[in-house]
């Protein structure tokens, strides 16, 4: 009986969520900085415009680079489900790399959430068509998550979602890489 | 290059070559589950303060800029998606589903998806550069309608992927079956 190879994609995956991980935070933070250096406008986003040309779906590829990374470093021949896993992998790597960064930011710049919450609170003070009862819930909303940030209740759930989201999203990009990139074994009847 | 895909030559003839692979059924519940996401907020939120507070705009806020300028309201309650990304998920979901019946016609046009998916990925980049650079300004149906022709097109392309082709003993010309 042969061996079974096993062909270790956590190197491609890590590789790849290090540096998906890094481009999201990227610029979810910059998109921060620019509200906050924005005048008020009454959106939620008013300095967004660069992470919503860029931001959207862009933590999506991950599982794409590291597809490409496995296939470099193992050849091209990997079944459909592989991928799919590679992609998984990914997304949950990158997730927690993205919120490690998340975490450690306001620590390299300790004025960044107090900023950051007060541009937030001024653009919706800055909503006119917004009732006064439903300004001071999402102004309540804003202050509270922004004085729990540091919680393990809000960490756990900021993770979850990263793994729901990035986890998700990057098994089927994966899952299309390993399609399109790579090469599978027959199916014999 | 041994142990490669070759197609079946005779896949067109024989549907029955072509089966889908145990992965597409998880595939569409992933894409059922983003579609759920974008469009339940208006069904659980009464306010704006609500849907700032819920989950699935936390869900797809990772994804998405999620501008309420740029966002489909359903009584004054925004879905969790902007309009692009709306119709890319919508799209997507659609694909998956309704050609499901039609893989032997999809995979015979394979290489005619190929080329379309990259003009809807061009259109889409096009129009988010013109956009930002203020060229032009286009409404959300118009985003929606071209995020749903690209979510459309990725969606038969993951359908490609996962219909597997199946090669008949003997089939092959180097005589191994």
């Amino acid at each position: 009986m042969e061996p079974i190879e096993r062909k270790s994609y956590w190197n491609a995956a890590g590789m790849a969520a290090l540096i998906f991980g890094f481009v999201v935070f990227l610029i979810s933070t910059t998109g921060a900085y620019i509200t906050i250096h924005s005048e008020p406008s009454g959106s939620f986003f008013s300095g967004s415009i660069l992470a919503s040309v860029i931001g959207c779906l862009a933590g999506a590829f991950g599982g794409v680079l590291a597809v490409r990374f496995f296939i470099n470093e193992h050849g091209p021949e990997m079944k459909i489900g592989k991928g799919a896993v590679i992609g998984l992998a990914t997304g949950l790597l990158m997730a927690l790399f993205s919120q490690f960064l998340t975490l450690i930011w306001p620590l390299v710049d300790a004025s960044f959430l107090e900023n950051y919450q007060a541009a937030m609170i001024a653009n919706i003070e800055m909503m006119d068509l917004l009732p006064a009862a439903q300004k001071e819930e999402m102004i309540d909303a804003i202050y509270t998550q922004i004085q729990n940030f540091y919680s393990p209740g809000s960490i756990i759930q900021a993770l979850l979602l990263g793994f729901v989201s990035y986890g998700l999203l990057n098994l089927l990009s994966g899952t299309l890489s390993a399609k399109f990139m790579g090469t599978q074994p027959e199916h014999v009847l | 290059m041994p142990g490669t895909a070759k197609p079946a030559k005779d896949a067109q003839a024989c549907p029955s070559l072509l089966r889908l692979h145990p992965l597409y059924a998880g595939v569409v519940l992933i894409a059922l589950f983003f579609v759920l996401v974008i469009y339940t907020p208006p069904i659980f939120c009464s306010s704006l303060a609500c849907w700032f507070r819920s989950w699935q705009k936390a869900v797809m806020g990772l994804v998405c800029h999620q501008q309420l300028a740029r966002t489909f309201q359903w009584d004054g309650i925004p879905l969790a998606a902007c309009s692009r990304c709306t119709g890319i998920y919508s799209g997507f979901l659609l694909a998956l589903v309704s050609f499901v019946k039609k893989k032997e016609t999809a995979y015979a046009g394979k290489h005619y998806i190929m080329k379309i998916f990259v003009f809807s990925t061009v259109v889409l980049v096009v129009d988010g550069v013109g956009n930002l650079t203020g060229l032009w300004f286009t409404s959300d149906t118009t985003r929606a309608i071209i995020g749903g022709f690209w979510g459309v097109m990725t969606g038969m392309l993951m359908l490609m992927a996962l219909t597997i082709t199946r090669i008949k003993k003997g089939d092959r010309n180097d005589g191994t079956y």
